[in-house]
């Protein structure tokens, strides 16, 4: 059953169909070919996006545009210079510190990519770095959005695998923060080769002081979700959208540069941007579904059990799989058709579920950054004109280091199991 | 009988007045889930007082804005999709492959509304658990929301004349 269903969902991806449509169009035939009934198609694009726990996308959506339009992003940039001036190559530096604090308000890698980008790709260059560097540190270090909560794709996640909410986006600081160590080491071996300007770029026309009280005030953010969370005050979910009503109220009251015409953009580009995501979801779950009724699911579970019969060797096998599949497959659509194949095995080799999250997440993170579908690589070639290939060799460096640091949480489960167990009790 | 050059244009206006009536739609309904989720909250943690019919409310209004914006978010070239023909020095391919991507939104959003119309009449009658509203509401946000991906599909690859969406999106 899974042929006839990859077959046509590789072959309408590739002559350009839209994702959305190409899982929807192969699960109908698919589910036509198995003779299950063809209601099933309109019913499950209704009820995959009808769950409480997806709502929490779109909040943290509109509450990192919103931010991002009260000019929020340009203050962590200013704050991060200033922590990070006092070394050689100081602005590549803030480039991932930046994406650390921004991963606190955005929940998506393109997010980060875009904001950033437009700051730090055509900014770094002026100081004397090269444009490919500068482009490699941002979409690299992007990768810490989705990682670091609030995250979307952790609540598409969370939705599939039926896990809490609030216990993967503790689980993502870690490894969060090894990424931004990851891509500092690889900033730093770089400047020992080639040697890094120091900073002299000025980002913010801001007081010092304004510029710490606006960055504490956007630091609050992931404090408050996971503190209001775990106190029992809302549920994740709920957490988003009080974020969203902070965000537009320090937008309004304190940067005030949040207009009505900003906010309406706001309203647009988030629904737009969710829509986009669950239009997908709502056809993977059609694939999804049809596979693991006719049992295809348990086939494909029964051979990867045969060859990855320990804790390690089947995690690395999940690392190695969506380094491979990422190269057609998005991190959301890995969700929808993975998780449901290697969560069951998972368990059965007695891995934690935040484990298994963490390295599935983090492994198919990277994919936006590898071609031909890595939407961030994309984003910052365009913002830097730069071509895709030349932009790719940069990258390598820093997708080899975040690869390590896969590596080290298959090996090192602590590192992801500690601060949900701690929670936990 | 309108020329190509005046059809295309028509499509295009009449494509823009529909991608900004879903947006401004799809806004409305998510200020609302905020709104409605804050009073929720205030009224469970501040007041001890939960709101039944919150939850409810806020599922079905999500996958109404969707479904909503699914073709806006086509017609903005912001849907995901990988084409590999884009490189590819063969004008008439590119433009085969995008009359192609076109006739399988079409078809899709026809089993859909042929197997979608028949569920959404046959749950008038079925009602939501708290809202108490009938069912057919919530389910047609799929068969309307997919009716409008394929009609503005249709509208964009006449006004492009066959161009990759993405390569439209700049003009709204």
């Amino acid at each position: 059953m899974s042929i006839p269903i990859m077959v046509s969902f590789f072959f309408l991806v590739a002559v350009g169909v839209p994702i959305a449509i190409s899982l929807g169009a192969a699960g109908s035939i698919g589910a036509w070919t198995a003779g299950f009934p063809m209601v099933l198609i309109p019913t499950r694009f209704f009820t995959s996006l009808d769950n409480f726990a997806l709502l929490a996308a779109p909040f943290y959506i509109l509450a990192g545009d919103f931010m991002n339009r009260s000019g929020i992003t340009t203050s962590l940039i200013a704050f991060s210079a200033r922590m990070t001036r006092w070394t050689k190559g100081g602005t590549a530096y803030a480039n991932v510190l930046s994406s650390i604090l921004f991963a606190g308000i955005s929940g998506t890698a393109i997010a980060d990519t875009a904001a950033l980008g437009q700051i730090f790709i055509k900014g770094m260059p002026k100081e004397g770095y090269r444009k490919e560097f500068a482009a490699a540190v941002t979409v690299a270090s992007s990768m810490i959005g989705p990682i670091i909560p609030p995250s979307v794709i952790m609540i598409v996640y969370a939705s599939v695998a039926r896990v809490s909410i609030i216990e993967l986006f503790v689980a993502g600081f870690i490894p969060g923060l090894l990424l931004g160590l990851a891509c500092a080491a690889v900033i730093f071996v770089y400047g020992l080769k080639r040697g890094l300007p120091r900073d002299s770029f000025k980002f913010a026309d801001k007081s010092l002081t304004r510029i710490y009280v606006e960055s504490v005030l956007v630091f609050t953010i992931p404090a408050f979700i996971v503190i209001g969370t775990l106190s029992g005050a809302f549920t994740a979910t709920e957490a988003g959208g009080i974020a969203c009503i902070y965000a537009f109220l320090i937008g309004r009251l304190v940067f005030r540069t949040l207009n009505r015409r900003e906010s309406i953009q706001a309203l647009k580009s988030a629904i737009r941007t969710t829509s986009s995501l669950y239009l997908v979801i709502a056809g993977a779950s059609v694939v999804s579904y049809v596979l693991t009724v006719t049992g295809a699911v348990s086939q494909i579970g029964g051979v990867v059990g045969l060859f990855a019969d320990t804790p390690e060797l089947f995690l690395l096998f999940v690392l190695l799989c969506l380094l491979v599949i990422g190269f057609f497959l998005e991190p959301g659509v890995q969700v929808m058709l993975l998780v449901p194949i290697f969560l069951p095995i998972a368990r059965q080799l007695g891995i934690d579920d935040m484990h298994f999250a963490m390295v599935f997440l983090l492994s198919g993170t990277l994919s936006l950054m590898t071609p031909p579908v890595g939407i961030c690589l994309f984003v910052a070639c365009q913002i830097g004109s730069i071509p895709v290939g030349r932009m790719f060799r940069e990258i390598l460096p820093f997708l080899f280091a975040e690869i390590a640091v896969i590596l080290l949480l298959i090996f090192v489960p602590e590192l992801t199991v500690f601060l949900p167990n701690l929670i936990a009790g | 009988m309108p020329k190509d050059g005046e059809l295309a244009r028509r499509c295009q206006r009449l494509n823009m007045a529909i991608t900004h009536v879903t947006e401004t739609l799809g806004a409305l309904l998510l200020s609302i889930i905020v709104v409605i989720n804050g009073i929720a909250v205030f009224y469970r943690y501040a007041l001890t007082s939960p709101i039944g019919w919150s939850e409810e409310t806020l599922r079905y209004a999500i996958v109404w804005a969707v479904y909503l914006v699914g073709g806006a978010t086509i017609v903005r070239g912001e849907q995901m999709a990988i084409n590999l023909l884009a490189t590819i020095d063969r004008p008439w391919l590119r433009q085969a492959a995008t009359y192609f991507s076109v006739l399988v939104t079409v078809a899709l959003a026809a089993v859909i509304l042929y197997f979608g119309v028949p569920l959404v009449i046959g749950n008038f009658k079925q009602f939501s658990p708290t809202m108490q509203i009938p069912m057919a509401i919530p389910y047609a946000a799929v068969t309307v929301g997919y009716l409008i991906v394929a009609v503005q599909s249709v509208l964009l690859v006449l006004s492009t004349g066959g161009q990759p969406p993405c390569d439209s999106s700049n003009r709204l």
